[in-house]
């Protein structure tokens, strides 16, 4: 029997890679929460349930210590998470938590991501969809324009189980 | 790198403590499917073996036309003892509403989809809900996304309800009622 809040799989990269792969999600769980501290090369840092490039739309809200604004992306391959600065050595954290991730419905996920370099930066909170109603048994990370993860990222995937 | 050993001593004490089939400093306390239409879900008989609550909810309704909103009640107080505020984006902008001393609902926090295959989704905290010297404060995240349609929206939320007791209930409450694949599942936070 699951725990009610335990640790998946973690990665912890040692070297810088262009992707990380959650795979082999077991159904055991009612939700997923997705932890990400990361550093990389720059590009947007984005997921992809199962591989498939098809079916995600986003609504976000952003403040960059400026002014707040909303946006949205419809009928797009990935699901963004945020920018990364270029080089940063700081690292930006991000959690998405998927709803019913094995459930029979599309699926919605609320995200989080948080970024400060002291006078720029953002954070920006937003809700997910994946048009699909597949179970979900792999999250790919990935970054755009082939730019890739910093050593020291890393990620937890953790699963909720309810009563 | 220090935040790489941060993140591992948390994970490790989520391993210490997560074993066993819910036993921890986070535990599954109940979880309600919506019956068919109901209007309100309550989950009563709350422990005050926890420090802080949370629950986790994936929602709809019968209403397919427009969104509704998502009212909370604590302790069955129906007096205007509530007020509330939330940051709202809906795609297009970024605005903020809120109200003061409000009868029924505490938290009117995110809109829920019409009946269909997407759903609304959303995180709600109280915060030290057992402590009888404060009034209680809660939290939410709560968003839907319909690939474009004008009713997305995702919304931060704060709600106060004036009043010190402990809560030992609370309910969620919308107009035409939950669709019954409306899941809301409460959680218990441990203190050390």
């Amino acid at each position: 029997m699951p725990a009610t809040y335990e640790p998946i799989a973690t990665t912890t990269l040692g070297s810088a890679a262009a992707s990380i792969t959650f795979s082999s999600i077991a159904s055991s769980w009612t939700d997923l929460r997705l932890v990400l501290v990361a550093t990389a090369s720059g590009g947007t840092k984005f997921l992809r349930f199962n591989s498939s490039t098809t079916g995600y739309s986003n609504t976000w809200i952003l403040g960059d210590g400026s002014s707040a604004t909303s946006g949205r992306s419809t009928s797009y391959p990935r699901l963004d998470l945020n920018s990364q600065d270029t080089g940063d050595s700081t690292p930006s954290l991000d959690t998405v938590d998927v709803f019913s991730y094995a459930g029979s419905t599309n699926k919605t996920c609320l995200m989080t991501s948080s970024h400060d370099e002291n006078g720029s930066g953002q954070v920006m909170r937003q809700v997910g969809l994946w048009a699909n109603t597949a179970a979900i048994t792999q999250i790919d990370l990935l970054l755009s324009s082939s730019n890739t993860w910093s050593a020291g990222t890393t990620a937890t995937l953790y699963g909720i189980k309810n009563a | 790198m220090w935040w790489v050993e941060l993140l591992n001593s948390f994970v490790s004490v989520l391993d210490s403590g997560g074993a066993g089939g819910g036993a921890g400093a986070y535990e599954s306390i109940a979880t309600i499917i919506a019956s068919s239409a109901a209007t309100t879900i309550t989950f009563s008989s709350i422990p005050s073996t926890y420090k802080h609550l949370q629950v986790r909810w994936i929602a709809n309704t019968y209403n397919a036309t427009s969104n509704e909103g998502l009212y909370i009640q604590f302790n069955g107080d129906t007096a205007a003892n509530y007020s509330w505020h939330a940051l709202n984006g809906d795609g297009s902008g970024a605005y903020s509403n809120g109200a003061a001393n409000v009868t029924y609902p505490c938290l009117t926090a995110a809109v829920l989809p019409a009946t269909g295959t997407t759903y609304g989704v959303g995180i709600l905290d109280v915060q030290d809900y057992s402590v009888t010297t404060k009034n209680k404060t809660a939290r939410m995240i709560a968003g839907r996304d319909t690939n474009g349609a004008t009713t997305q929206t995702i919304n931060l939320s704060s709600g106060a309800w004036f009043n010190t007791a402990a809560i030992t209930s609370l309910s969620f409450r919308t107009g035409t009622g939950f669709s019954n694949t409306s899941v809301f599942s409460l959680y218990g936070i441990k203190g050390a």
